[in-house]
């Protein structure tokens, strides 16, 4: 079967392209980028005024699937990154059991493919359990199709264990994907350590206990040689240590996410646990370095860290509630809101941070629109501004500080391998 | 006034009403004037999820003085412990129709958690290190008492501010008098940014007790983190306990850890206040039923 979308904005920034064009898809693959496609065409999408850029790619979600299925699972948040015009995404392994053993990421990839939304790919655990102590079967892991390696939401803590893991795991030249927090030094913190956590007499996450241990893991990587893929950067100083580490030539790479890029320690305000997050929401200052980060190419992956919690994690004090923004839904707006709009990078820049850039760093061979890849593809109306309602979430999460923010740039549609994913209904 | 959530969230008005309604509970007290029973049948919960025996007993003693009744429900003991959710417990409790929740919890914020899941008015007795709004009235009570003033007060606090709530319910209710606020104590007893909060971190002790109409101590909470805070006792008392006074009136909220915080010799001394501010904890505490049950 023959689908062309026509006439859109093609997008495609691992090709340079940025013009007017038909996108011909071939069943499951792209046949064609042409200008006018005269041949014949089963389907026609009109894509007039509209962006058609490849399916985004995040290299960070948690699906909660298996072990917290109420928070979100395979289906549900499969659904959710369709509607966020994602067509691959990577699991992070802190489910129930942990994706430390090759049956947990043969159950994720089976389930993925039955519900066939998008492209799900395991990251496995860097030890048993997480816990920080004995390192996985990493040879066994990447063959069962675990892309990258992390203990997200807990810090590889002993310095030993790092160093042994990056050498073991060099022959497989896997990304080692680190959560980095001193836990010594954010012991007990719930949001940004300075005047709000002060004033509301709530224990702080200090911007060192975040740099502090990014310095030590440079040291290591500069040691044992590997890839160290820094999650979710979140302070200035980071962000420092990381481009010196880059400028001495070390396998780093690093991700942020949208809500980092846009939003300040002030969420917190009132106790919004909604604003609860890991790192936690830090000051302006930081929020504009990341973005000058950015913009002069250090970053090397936009990622949601999209962490879904059912209502009762979230509804309790500031203390008690869960860490986490379910970021999938308004990840492209929000960017495009508060980088684009800004004129902070351009929309090319941004959808290459979406897309091939983060397939780069885990090495999916995603994000492109070139002829023989697979059809997947975002449509985006650029001009449309909409309030986001957490209520009209599809993910079993609804937990976001952006409930009631003005954002412009809305997903049409989202392909995946040629099958249409998700359809915005009320136009086009 | 709906709930007593905490000091930043009054303003002036209501500050200054607070303590004048407590200043005539007080007269009448001394004048052997009835109380006039505004809580008669009616019952107060408290929900106490730390320990406490001051604070619970005055506002317990200010609520009978009203002829209110009270309950204590000790929350260790409570059905929380078989599963029920916090929010289930209020709501269930909450059709035994109570006048007010008084609570206490070491969760900064708990009381306006609690607030958004009860119509049932909420009087904040302390949370985490956040407020403990009753307890800033009454030593403002006190001072005012002192002073026949409420502005052009200079005031230290010393201690553990970052772990206080009595600190941060004073420094709220201080700054919005434009009162000159100063806080000492180790660096790691200091909360970062605290000058935003437009309060003045003093060098030493000599500075932190120069020229100053109260100072304040907190106990140090040996129960908390202050263990990892300061390298001894002995240490802390040298160099940050109060052992003398000129011309300052002292202020503690209580209870008093002896030779840690402050001179025995001191408790007791013309300068203190600390026995005032138990008894006036009672007036004040008066006062807020008073404000709470619209009888303004």
């Amino acid at each position: 079967m023959i689908t062309v979308i026509k006439s859109g904005r093609v997008i495609d920034p691992y090709n340079k392209r940025d013009e007017i064009c038909d996108v011909v898809v071939n069943g499951e693959k792209i046949e064609a980028v042409v200008p006018h496609w005269e041949a014949k065409a089963d389907r026609i999408i009109d894509a007039t005024g509209k962006v058609v850029c490849p399916g985004f790619v995040d290299i960070h979600v948690h699906f909660r699937d298996p072990g917290f299925t109420q928070k979100e699972d395979l289906y549900s948040g499969s659904k959710a990154a369709a509607k966020g015009g994602f067509t691959t995404v990577c699991c992070m392994p802190n489910t129930n059991p942990v994706n430390d053993n090759s049956l947990v990421s043969y159950y994720i990839m089976k389930k993925a493919k039955e519900i066939g939304l998008c492209d799900i790919f395991p990251i496995g655990a860097i030890t048993k359990g997480e816990k920080g102590q004995d390192f996985v079967d990493f040879y066994t892991l990447k063959d069962a199709g675990c892309v990258a390696f992390s203990d997200d939401g807990m810090p590889v803590m002993d310095a030993f264990v790092l160093q042994q893991v990056l050498v073991y795991s060099k022959p497989l030249n896997v990304p080692i994907t680190l959560h980095e927090e001193d836990i010594n030094l954010s012991s007990g913190g719930v949001i940004n350590e300075g005047c709000h956590s002060t004033k509301m007499g709530l224990p702080g996450i200090s911007n060192c206990s975040e740099s502090a241990i990014i310095a030590r893991d440079v040291e290591v990587l500069r040691h044992t040689g590997g890839h160290i893929h820094v999650c979710h950067v979140s302070t200035k100083e980071s962000i420092r240590i990381i481009e010196r580490a880059k400028q001495d030539g070390l396998n780093i790479t690093c991700e942020v996410t949208p809500h980092h890029l846009s939003l300040t320690e002030k969420e917190t305000d009132g106790f919004s646990t909604q604003a609860k997050v890991n790192p936690p929401l830090r000051t302006e200052e930081d929020v504009e370095s990341l973005q000058e980060a950015v913009k002069e190419g250090i970053v090397d992956a936009l990622a949601t860290d999209h962490a879904p919690h059912d209502e009762k994690s979230k509804e309790t004090t500031m203390s008690n509630a869960a860490f986490g923004i379910s970021g999938l839904e308004t990840a492209f707006a929000v960017l495009n809101t508060y980088l684009v709009e800004k004129e902070i990078v351009s929309l090319t820049e941004l959808i290459a941070l979406m897309t091939y850039k983060p397939s780069i760093v885990y090495h999916l061979s995603r994000g492109t629109l070139s002829k023989g890849d697979f059809a997947n593809i975002t449509v985006i109306d650029l001009n449309e501004k909409w309030t986001v309602n957490r209520e009209e979430f599809i993910s079993k999460g609804r937990n976001t500080p952006f409930h009631n923010k003005n954002l412009k740039g809305q997903i049409y549609y989202t392909m995946y391998k040629g099958e249409i994913t998700y359809e915005r209904k009320n136009d086009f | 006034m709906k709930n007593l959530l905490g000091i930043s969230f009054l303003n002036k008005k209501d500050i200054i009403s607070i303590l004048q309604t407590a200043k005539a509970y007080k007269e009448a007290f001394y004048k052997k004037t009835e109380f006039e029973k505004i809580l008669q049948a009616k019952t107060i919960i408290n929900l106490f999820f730390e320990a406490s025996t001051r604070t619970r007993t005055s506002f317990e003693i200010a609520a009978k003085n009203l002829g209110g009744q009270v309950i204590n429900i000790d929350m260790k003991m409570s059905s929380l412990k078989k599963g029920e959710t916090i929010k289930d417990t209020v709501q269930n409790l909450e059709q035994m129709h109570p006048t007010a929740f008084i609570v206490r919890h070491p969760d900064s914020g708990f009381p306006l958690f609690l607030s958004k899941n009860t119509s049932i008015p909420i009087i904040n007795a302390g949370d985490g290190a956040f407020e403990h709004p009753s307890q800033a009235l009454l030593d403002f009570f006190t001072m005012w008492e002192k002073k026949k003033k409420m502005e052009g007060i200079k005031l230290s606090i010393l201690g553990d501010i970052l772990h206080s709530r009595v600190a941060r319910s004073n420094i709220f209710l201080q700054k919005m008098f434009k009162n000159d606020v100063m806080v000492f104590g180790p660096q790691t007893m200091i909360p970062p940014q605290i000058e935003k909060l437009e309060v003045k971190v003093a060098k030493n002790l000599k500075e932190a007790c120069a020229d100053r109409d109260f100072i304040m101590l907190l106990r140090i909470q040996l129960e908390r983190k202050s263990g990892k805070s300061i390298p001894s006792l002995s240490e802390y008392y040298k160099y940050f306990a109060l052992k003398e006074v000129k011309d300052a009136y002292i202020l503690h909220p209580g209870p008093v850890n002896k030779d840690v915080e402050i001179a025995s010799s001191l408790l007791y001394c013309p300068r203190s206040l600390i026995p005032e501010q138990v008894e006036n904890g009672i007036f004040i505490r008066m006062a807020i039923f008073h404000h709470l049950s619209n009888k303004v």
